[in-house]
């Protein structure tokens, strides 16, 4: 009797501090919705409320009306997908070759990639910004999307997929007359359908989410990405805060849905890179 | 009979010829970096230059405040992609002037004709050189808002507001008080900006030159505000802050307006809207002094960039318009901005606004010993170094010598690189 | 058959070329060349406007060492990395411990604790400088319902960076969390049924199987963790702007005003080149660290 008692004191403590620790993460972002609904002059009282007097959407449409938070959005979908699309495309085609195919310098450059993962984003920034300028592509989709249509984290994840795979399949295709490419189109890319989603996923999120290169490579408002609309709305000295939690809303809503309708998916694609160490 | 047709014909040509003649209108990108109060007012008269000008279309855009639009626009400059007009602050002329972007007046217009009609120290802000290269669109100095019915309430004379250093610091003491007996402070004596990315070195650089203190030396070849009477300026903010207590660094939002806040420094550009927002017996007065009377010249200009002759030939017809008298005296008696045209201040419309606002005519006598920022190219960089030091010694309450011989070393790198 | 051995080496070769191809060139260009060219540049000053670059040596380098506010940003990328790192893992750990037993909406707890993660670091740094507002935020305004009187979270420079840290903390306890999670249940139930038969105590159980099978995770994590940790940029951007007082004033938003304030291109490659080496050095060392046993 006395076990099974302790063991569910132990369960209830448990379920509390998880608890506690969930309020504590979900916070913030019930405040921000509550507050994106209030109207301006009641968010300044002393008297703290959680819920809006008097709900209202006139946050949102400040927010709407300031910005094209719509063409924001707009350049967002389209940069990350661009970015996500070419670092699929190049990173399978990469890791095949380090995974399958022998050439002379293999393990010099697949070292050189694997070297390069540690740079700090910040090192390269300059000489890329000062790049992107010499060739007229500041301001430019080009300019938001070049420096990232491939890089090594890719090539690597790929690679490290491929290598745990059986070569059978691949090797019987050989064996039919398929030239390499085609054994990759036909046979390895279907197989790795997990590999790609993860891959895709966390392309996409990164490329979204990215802060600092779209900042200094846009000058014009419209050029701008969802994550730099919102950060250069928050420098008047006295902002408007529901809108701002209205813009956030609007910012953050796409990826939180799409976190939600696939958790599994993206819990794991930020996961296998740690998996894969 | 056979003429009928040939008649339709050539009136057909016609229309189409004088429709195609119309053309597209030519699109002007204006950046700027008003918001609040005046952001509606000066979007409405673009609005009303579009609607006048089916010709030009000016797209307003809005690129974050000073600081951001600074950044923004020169590295726009350097991309060779500029806007074609841009508002720029007053004492970013010189700067820009440097990068070679800049289209200068008289490319448009007799300068010395055109703007006869502008008074000297709008003409000065935008003079680098000799030679004038933006349209000024607003001028102001910096003046003492304050709450009569707090004076009241604590028995100071609602007429007669502080007109020293020692004076505000006497009077914020007063109107510093914990109403409910909490250990909290609720109400507090003074505000004005103290962070430096929200500006605060264009009040500091006021009471330093109040102080008989400098920025620059003599000959501009170095930068000279780590002198006593700078590390004087930074310990009486830093004092008010800490030792005395009337001056909170984190100022509950519109704190002056909402009558939290009996006395605050700030531009005469925000007078209307303050009017509007106060439901008090607001007053206005000239800034307390110390050992100089000395007043901020802020403002700002209208600068067109170098892109194609059709389009800056647009450009000039669209800064003209903003900067007219008509459109100065709109301008001026809606926010509070000082007109630039002598016409203006002349104006019977104008003049009946002064009557109507008598505490307007003390922004006006002011410019008498307004004293506009340092024509110098590194001035940018260099304030923006001297506004973190002040912040750094009066937010962490620290000595201020050593940070400003800091910033003073810092600041002549700039200084240097700029010559 | 030794012709049609090099026949196929031939072909692998040119279809590896091939391959490649597309992920190199953007490697080279975009990685490769700005590592140098970073380098290359921390030698000139170098002015946007003007374009021109003159050789200046070393002395970027030593004007950096001895520059104050410099100094200020690496002493508060350490303190903060030392404030997000151990404490984060510490969490991230404890919840992963926690939900690692049968419990009923595990998946909500996990989802919960994942929101922050995916969520962008601006987004959540908007948010939290709303809550942390001085006068009228949530946090504040909870405190002061029981008797505190909250201090200016982001503008007092005593609170600025810890107001950070703890953002850091939150946003990304999920993260670790979940990593540690997938390896706590890789760790098989036998091994801690036998040392219960032993008479171990739950602690003894955590120190002496738990934490050594975490090897790899919490190495990963704690790598990871202070790579981020040294390149923070985003948060500061957005809440303080390096301030109050240069209190939050860190390596990159340092590297960020120099070079896209300032414009000192120059000067400014040379922090780059510093925080680069640091960083190298760093993972070096932690990789032999964690990776001392049982790789």
């Amino acid at each position: 009797m006395d076990a099974r008692w302790l063991a569910k004191i132990k369960r209830g403590v448990i379920y509390l501090i998880l608890c506690a620790m969930l309020i504590v993460m979900v916070l913030p972002f019930a405040w921000m919705v509550l507050s994106s609904l209030k109207e301006e002059d009641e968010v300044f009282t002393y008297e703290m409320s959680w819920l809006p007097a008097k709900v209202t959407f006139s946050g949102y449409v400040r927010a709407l009306n300031e910005q094209p938070f719509l063409r924001y959005g707009l350049n967002s979908v389209l940069v990350s997908t661009i970015i996500t699309m070419a670092q699929l495309f190049s990173s399978v085609l990469a890791g095949y070759a380090f995974a399958r195919l022998k050439f002379p310098g293999r393990n010099l450059v697949f070292f050189i990639y694997i070297s390069a993962m540690m740079i700090p984003q910040q090192a390269l920034i300059i000489p890329s910004f000062m790049l992107i300028r010499r060739f007229g592509l500041v301001d430019t989709y080009a300019g938001l999307t070049l420096p990232f249509l491939a890089g090594p984290f890719g090539a690597f994840l790929m690679r490290s997929f491929f290598l745990s795979t059986p070569t059978s399949l691949e090797e019987a295709a050989v064996l039919d007359g398929c030239s390499r490419l085609q054994v990759l189109a036909k046979v390895v890319i279907p197989l790795s359908k997990p590999a790609l989603a993860t891959l895709g996923l966390f392309t996409f999120m990164q490329a979204w989410n990215d802060f600092m290169w779209p900042l200094i490579i846009t000058n014009s408002v419209n050029m701008r990405t969802l994550q730099v609309g919102l950060a250069l709305m928050k420098t008047d000295i006295y902002p408007d805060w529901p809108m701002m939690m209205a813009a956030t809303v609007l910012a953050t809503l796409p990826i939180i849905g799409a976190f939600l309708l696939a958790q599994k998916q993206f819990i794991e694609s930020l996961a296998f890179s740690a998996v894969k160490y | 009979m056979s003429r009928r047709p040939l008649i339709l014909v050539l009136i057909l040509v016609l229309a189409f010829g004088l429709s195609a003649t119309a053309g597209a209108a030519t699109t002007i990108h204006y950046w700027h970096y008003l918001s609040g109060d005046y952001a509606e007012i000066h979007e409405a008269m673009v609005e009303e230059f579009n609607a006048l000008h089916p010709d030009i279309q000016v797209e307003l855009l809005y690129t974050g405040n000073q600081f951001v639009t600074r950044d923004k626009l020169i590295a726009a400059v350097a991309a060779g992609q500029p806007p074609h007009v841009c508002l720029v602050d007053q004492f970013w002329p010189p700067l820009m002037v440097a990068t070679g972007a800049l289209v200068p007046l008289k490319n448009f217009v007799d300068t010395d004709s055109y703007f006869a009609d502008f008074n000297q120290i709008s003409l000065d802000t935008v003079t680098v050189e000799g030679e004038i290269w933006t349209m000024p669109f607003s001028l102001s100095n910096q003046i003492l808002f304050y709450n009569k019915d707090k004076f009241r309430e604590v028995g100071l004379d609602p007429e007669k507001p502080p007109a020293t250093w020692e004076e505000l610091l006497e009077y914020a003491k007063l109107l510093t008080r914990d109403l409910d007996g909490d250990g909290r402070i609720d109400e507090w004596g003074v505000n004005f900006t103290t962070r430096a990315n929200m500006g605060a070195v264009y009040t500091f650089i006021t009471f330093l030159w109040q102080a008989g203190g400098r920025i620059y030396n003599e000959d501009f070849s170095a930068a000279a505000f780590n002198d006593e009477a700078a590390v004087e300026t930074v310990q009486f903010w830093r004092d008010l802050a800490h030792r005395h207590k009337v001056l909170n660094l984190s100022p509950p939002q519109e704190g002056f307006e909402t009558g939290r806040i009996a006395m605050q420094i700030a531009s005469t550009s925000s007078i209307e809207a303050t009017k509007r927002k106060v439901n008090f017996d607001l007053g206005i007065a000239p800034l307390p002094s110390y050992r100089q009377k000395v007043t901020g010249v802020g403002g700002s200009s209208l600068a067109i960039f170098k892109t194609t002759p059709q389009e800056e030939a647009a450009a000039w017809t669209f800064v003209q318009w903003m900067s007219s008298p008509e459109n100065n005296l709109k301008w001026s008696t809606l926010t509070g901005y000082t007109p630039l045209r002598k016409s203006v201040l002349a104006s019977p419309e104008y003049q009946s606004y002064l009557a109507e606002n008598p505490a307007v005519q003390v922004v006006i006598e002011q410019f008498q010993y307004a004293r506009a920022r340092p024509n110098e190219v590194s001035y940018a960089d260099v304030s923006r170094i001297l506004g973190v030091a002040v912040e750094e010694a009066v937010f962490g309450n620290l000595d201020p010598k050593p940070i400003l011989d800091n910033a003073v070393a810092e600041a002549n790198t700039y200084i240097e690189m700029s010559k | 058959m030794r012709a049609k051995r090099s026949n196929l080496g031939n072909e692998q070769t040119r279809t590896a070329l091939l391959a490649l191809l597309p992920s190199f060139v953007i490697f080279c260009v975009f990685t490769l060349y700005p590592v140098f060219h970073s380098l290359y540049l921390s030698f000139f000053n170098v002015s946007l406007i003007s374009s021109s670059r003159s050789f200046v040596g070393w002395n970027n380098y030593a004007a950096l060492i001895k520059n104050p506010t410099f100094q200020k940003a690496v002493l508060n990328t350490v303190i903060y990395t030392l404030g997000v790192v151990p404490v984060g893992i510490m969490l991230s750990l404890f919840a992963a411990v926690l939900l690692n037993n049968k419990l009923k909406f595990r998946g909500l707890f996990r989802t919960a604790f994942f929101t922050p993660v995916v969520t962008s670091m601006v987004a959540v740094a908007i948010v939290w400088s709303w809550m942390l507002e001085p006068n009228y935020g949530l946090i504040n305004s909870l405190l002061s319902k029981i008797g505190i009187a909250g201090p200016g979270w982001l503008t007092d420079p005593k609170w600025a960076l810890p107001s950070v840290i703890l953002l850091s903390i939150w946003k990304n306890l999920g993260y670790n969390m979940v990593i540690f999670l997938a390896g706590l249940q890789d760790i098989p139930r036998d091994i801690y049924e036998s040392a219960d038969i032993d008479g171990a105590t739950p602690v003894q159980k955590f120190i002496y199987i738990t934490l050594p099978l975490l090897r790899g995770p919490l190495g990963f994590a704690a790598i990871v963790s202070v790579i981020k940790s040294m390149q923070v940029f985003g948060q500061i951007y957005v809440m303080t702007g390096g301030g109050p007082a240069n209190s939050t004033m860190v390596i990159v938003y340092y590297l960020y005003q120099q070079a896209f304030e300032f414009y000192r291109l120059g000067y400014a490659s040379a922090v780059a080149w510093v925080l680069f080496a640091a960083i190298f050095v760093l993972t070096l060392l932690q990789n032999r660290l964690f990776r001392a046993e049982g790789a």
